[in-house]
């Protein structure tokens, strides 16, 4: 149990940094203080993909540039549900710190840290520590900070940062012990209903990423242990479907009951071309 | 069994506490429940419980408030919050006021003593037996 608080649960801390604000740094710091393991984003992606048996770009995709040439919305979807799944498992483990994009879970003894600061100053840092010509360094930063701030408007939960760290004027370490401090603090402390909402959360990721390869854009809710599969389609799926979704849901560990409910999509219905 | 436990309870609802006095009493706990938050203080002023389970929407007085002066007067006493109303910002400043543990109306009794037994076993050894 963690400072006297009720609950069995765990904190944990999420922190995501803007390029060239020394964010594996300050994170790598921030777990060694704490006795947290780090989870870095490249290393979810790739347990997210071994564990639904999916290559790692189908995991890396839902954090794709848009482009004519990128992938389809349902593919973000699909990729951020195997993500997100094995994120909400890693947080409902606790004591873990991760590192890179994505809101998490939004529970009470989740921290969430933006690390950022001036462009020009990163752009110095991640010049030097990558030993690039500056003007390709403030390029890469640029379109570094252009890329996450399209990625959290439009495809990211809008959870809010639980404290943002401006690196300007601070060193890494310094970073590092806001952040540690932060952590400590009885409010970020898991409580009984913290931790069943997050594992309620966790099941609920869990199921999203088993109805992925069927369907991405389906809505996932859980009440207990039932849940409710919500999806939009302009018309009435097959009973072959149906029953699949069901079947599918059902055999995730965890849930006892499966309700689908349907949503007639009355725009993709009238133009005809579905989702 | 935890036995010489003292326990307040503190709901508006009268069904509340009737129900939690039971839910606790069959684990040795010496259960008072009281709906009216004033009266609560009164006999927190003159007792010292092990622990305090109070509501948080209540009224004129609040549940924080509650816990405020508990911790105030009592600073060892455990204070479990309840609530039908939960989310993360009441559960963030019940914690940082100096909650043991937030707890989301409607709970099973389980859960309820199973915080109850947490909270038991980071009083003072000598104070309760549990066993």
């Amino acid at each position: 149990m963690a400072d006297g608080s009720g609950s069995s649960g765990a904190t944990s801390v999420t922190i995501f940094s803007d390029l060239g604000a020394s964010g594996t740094e300050i994170a790598t710091e921030v777990g060694r203080a704490l006795g947290f393991r780090l989870l870095p984003w490249e290393d979810l992606c790739q347990s997210a993909a071994t564990l639904y048996e999916v290559e790692p770009k189908i995991v890396r995709q839902a954090f794709d540039l848009a482009s004519l040439l990128g992938p389809s919305d349902a593919a973000r979807q699909r990729g951020m549900a195997y993500f997100q799944a094995a994120l909400l498992g890693q947080l409902m483990q606790g004591g873990v710190v991760y590192h890179g994009p994505s809101s998490g879970a939004g529970v009470s003894h989740q921290v969430r840290i933006h690390v950022t600061g001036d462009a020009t100053v990163r752009a110095r840092r991640h010049a030097k520590q990558h030993g690039l010509d500056p003007r390709a360094a403030r390029k890469a930063v640029k379109a570094s900070d252009s890329h996450w701030r399209w990625w959290s408007e439009k495809l990211a939960r809008p959870v809010p940062f639980d404290h943002v760290v401006q690196v300007d004027h601070v060193e890494p370490d310094q970073a590092a012990d806001q952040i540690v401090e932060l952590a400590r603090e009885r409010r970020f402390q898991p409580t009984t209903y913290s931790t069943q909402q997050l594992q309620q959360m966790e099941l609920a990721g869990r199921v999203r990423a088993a109805l992925a390869a069927l369907d991405p854009t389906l809505q996932v809710k859980l009440d207990g242990q039932t849940v409710t599969v919500r999806m939009v389609t302009p018309r009435k799926p097959s009973d072959r479907v149906v029953q699949q979704i069901q079947r599918t849901a059902e055999a995730v560990d965890g849930v006892e009951q499966v309700k689908l409910q349907l949503v007639r999509d009355v725009v993709g219905s009238f133009i005809g071309t579905g989702r | 069994m935890l036995e010489n436990l003292d326990v307040l309870v503190l709901d508006d609802e009268p069904i509340v506490g009737k129900r939690l006095k039971a839910v606790l009493g069959k684990i040795g706990c010496q259960v008072e429940t009281f709906t009216d938050p004033l009266r609560a203080f009164d006999r927190i002023a003159e007792k010292q419980f092990h622990i305090v389970v109070t509501d948080i929407v209540m009224g004129e007085i609040d549940g924080i408030q509650v816990l405020e002066r508990v911790i105030e007067k009592w600073p060892q006493t455990k204070v479990i919050m309840i609530t039908g109303y939960a989310m993360m910002a009441m559960a963030r400043r019940a914690m940082e006021r100096g909650a043991f543990d937030f707890i989301a109306k409607p709970f099973k009794p389980e859960e309820l003593r199973a915080v109850v037994t947490r909270a038991a076993a980071e009083l003072e050894p000598r104070v309760v037996k549990v066993t």
